[in-house]
């Protein structure tokens, strides 16, 4: 309660005043301290009784979609929705139903709340959030109203504000919206979501409040088919991770208040960050700048970034520092990496490190001139001649190998594997779930067996460039890959 | 100042200040509402000399209106006539009626001697005597002693001289005054 002090100030007045005037203020004096007692027992844990409320009402959102990068599409099709709910009249001459709900669906980082929040704006209508597990409750019947007292909330919040829309956005929807029959310990989760259904079907355009709802997820494969037929969630927009270019324009905006040195080329941070999410980044360009901060930089260059991506990618460096040997073999595990990568994509990477980080105890960073999204046979056998060569770097430099290489050894086979699926292996086209487990294990290791020859072979060859990497990674920890690139040249 | 003192201050501020409406509404109140129509009323009725109201300090307590005569031939009447105006502007609040005069000694002395008429008449209903005694007993010493009668009081009204004395016996409780 806000301004206790002054309801306490008058009523002590109050009772003083009858106090004097002769009245019997005693039962007056044991219903005000009862009344105390109580509101000072429920304000402590005593006797906090959880709310069966739900949804935080969010003040005017001030985000808009021009603040949102990198998801063109998605905001394309969910303005086209929300034409929808702002131009209601000429949807009623057309005979159009409204849309009742739109499915943001995405991996997580990619801004589906931001466009929620910017939906919300758009609209000018009142914003609700909400999330999945909210409506998680062991009482039952509570997720079942929880779903009513949400609806009717938003319809009299925007009544209250004198708007004439409402936007219920429900985060994690899976939690609420799973497939129904598969939870069988009680029907409450099953309760839940008929009452998300009904609800849902409710809406009209004959209602003074539209209502839309905005689920997100990023488990569509889990949702109920009620909840995404249409007339419940009409369309299924997908939040995917953004391109370069969305890249470039989410960098741009998260960098719009910061001191960026006029070395920095966004265009190439937007290259090194391929398969980031938004939310990637947002930290990216945070950290640079905390990296800028902690070396009393003014202004963030290009150096600050390539760590922050690195810190970002790899975590944090470790203090933990390996023995001599150790450090070594890590050495020359990632030049034979660094070697090959160069060899096979020339100008793909982009740095080489044996500092450890929290994920890695060395890596060799790859950058790509555009996004790939069709993958040939060379260029994954190329993918799997680079996991390999570390180990092989190893066994030709070292001559032994170590645990350091499993990890690239499941990529490898993990790469051998969609060959072997995209039918471009010596076995054809295959049914994926016909195949034998012993011929998709024969294939695997011959692929391998191939590609490790070759690269041994590429390796024994450059033996020599090989020492030299390691050397100079031993030396310097960090190799960019213009010096990597030099060493090559030599 | 930290928080705590801050609100401490304004709780005090708005305690204080909470007091000083409350009695300034019943300050007006009680001048408003009570002393000024209370005056107006009672001053109309004949043979009243001055009206004093005493402002009660308890909002529960009667308002005491204190009252003196001028000559009056008419006790009863005219203390019928200060009821009834005193009913009309106090609503429903409480009052006592105190009647003021100048009886002196010897004026409380016949007081007395009659009085045990004035007993006797209320055991055994003999009025008509005790006006007749009351008169005797009050002719002895010059004065003039006069008795009205209803069904609550014995109104007495005893005058010498240009001293008077007025007292009013309750049929019922013996109470000296009305309170309502």
């Amino acid at each position: 309660m806000k301004h206790k002090e002054i309801i306490i100030g008058a009523i002590a007045a109050i009772i003083t005043f009858l106090a004097i005037q002769g009245f019997d203020i005693m039962p007056i004096i044991f219903f005000v301290g009862l009344g105390g007692i109580l509101y000072y027992i429920s304000g402590s844990k005593l006797l906090k009784v959880k709310s069966f409320s739900i949804g935080e009402e969010k003040k005017e959102s001030s985000i808009s979609f021009n603040d949102i990068g990198g998801q063109d599409v998605a905001k394309n099709e969910l303005c086209e929705a929300l034409e929808f709910i702002r131009s209601n009249d000429k949807l009623k001459a057309l005979g159009i139903r409204p849309l009742k709900g739109i499915l943001l669906n995405g991996p997580p980082g990619t801004g589906k709340t931001l466009l929620a929040k910017a939906a919300a704006q758009y609209t000018n209508s009142v914003f609700l959030s909400a999330s999945g597990s909210e409506f998680v409750e062991m009482y039952v019947g509570v997720g079942a109203k929880r779903v009513r007292q949400l609806f009717t909330q938003a319809k009299q919040s925007a009544k209250k504000t004198n708007k004439h829309s409402a936007v219920i956005f429900i985060d994690e929807i899976e939690v609420l919206g799973g497939k129904r029959g598969q939870n069988h310990s009680h029907q409450e989760h099953d309760q839940t979501l008929n009452e998300l259904l009904v609800q849902m079907d409710g809406i009209s355009s004959d209602d003074d409040v539209k209502v839309l709802v905005l689920g997100a997820t990023n488990r569509s494969d889990m949702l109920d088919s009620a909840l995404l037929r249409p007339g419940r969630f009409d369309r299924i927009v997908k939040v995917d991770l953004p391109d370069r270019k969305g890249r470039s324009h989410i960098l741009k905006l998260h960098t719009r208040n910061k001191p960026l040195s006029e070395q920095v080329e966004i265009e190439a941070i937007a290259r090194d960050t391929f398969g980031f999410s938004g939310a990637q980044l947002e930290s990216v360009t945070n950290e640079a700048a905390i990296l800028a901060m902690r070396e009393e930089s003014q202004e963030i260059s290009p150096n600050h970034f390539k760590n922050a991506i690195e810190k970002v990618m790899m975590g944090e460096k470790l203090d933990r520092l390996p023995s001599a040997e150790e450090k070594l073999r890590i050495a020359v595990h990632e030049s034979g990496h660094a070697l090959v990568g160069e060899t096979i994509f020339p100008h793909s990477v982009a740095s080489v490190n044996i500092a450890s980080r929290s994920n890695a105890l060395g890596y060799v960073r790859s950058t790509q001139e555009d996004d790939m999204f069709l993958y040939t046979y060379d260029y994954l056998k190329g993918r799997i001649a680079v996991s390999l060569a570390g180990a092989l770097a190893e066994e030709v430099l070292l001559k032994s190998r170590s645990t350091g290489a499993s990890s690239d050894f499941k990529n490898a086979s993990d790469i051998a594997r969609h060959i072997i699926h995209g039918g471009m292996s010596e076995i054809g086209i295959i049914s994926v779930e016909d195949v034998p487990k012993n011929k998709l294990h024969d294939t695997i290791s011959s692929i391998l067996a191939e590609i490790e020859e070759n690269t041994l072979a590429m390796l024994n060859e450059n033996i020599r460039i090989l020492k030299q990497i390691s050397d100079e990674l031993l030396e310097k920890e960090t190799l960019s890959g213009d010096q990597l690139r030099a060493l090559i040249k030599k | 100042m930290n928080i705590t003192t801050l609100k401490l201050i304004r709780g005090a501020i708005v305690f204080m200040a909470t007091l000083l409406l409350l009695y300034g509404a019943q300050f007006l109140w009680q001048k408003y509402y009570i002393t000024v129509p209370l005056n107006r009323e009672l001053q109309s009725v004949e043979g009243v000399q001055s009206v004093a109201v005493e402002k009660p300090s308890k909002i529960n307590e009667p308002v005491n209106i204190n009252i003196s005569f001028n000559n009056i031939s008419n006790f009863q009447k005219t203390y019928a006539q200060i009821n009834e105006k005193s009913v009309q502007a106090l609503k429903n609040k409480t009052y006592k009626i105190n009647i003021k005069d100048n009886g002196n000694d010897e004026l409380e002395k016949l007081y007395f001697d009659i009085n045990m008429y004035v007993e006797k008449a209320l055991i055994d209903g003999s009025f008509p005597s005790l006006a007749e005694k009351s008169n005797e007993i009050a002719k002895h010493i010059g004065a003039r002693s006069n008795i009205f009668i209803d069904d609550k009081y014995i109104y007495l009204h005893i005058t010498k001289g240009d001293k008077c004395l007025y007292k009013l016996i309750s049929r019922q409780s013996r109470g000296v005054g009305e309170l309502k």
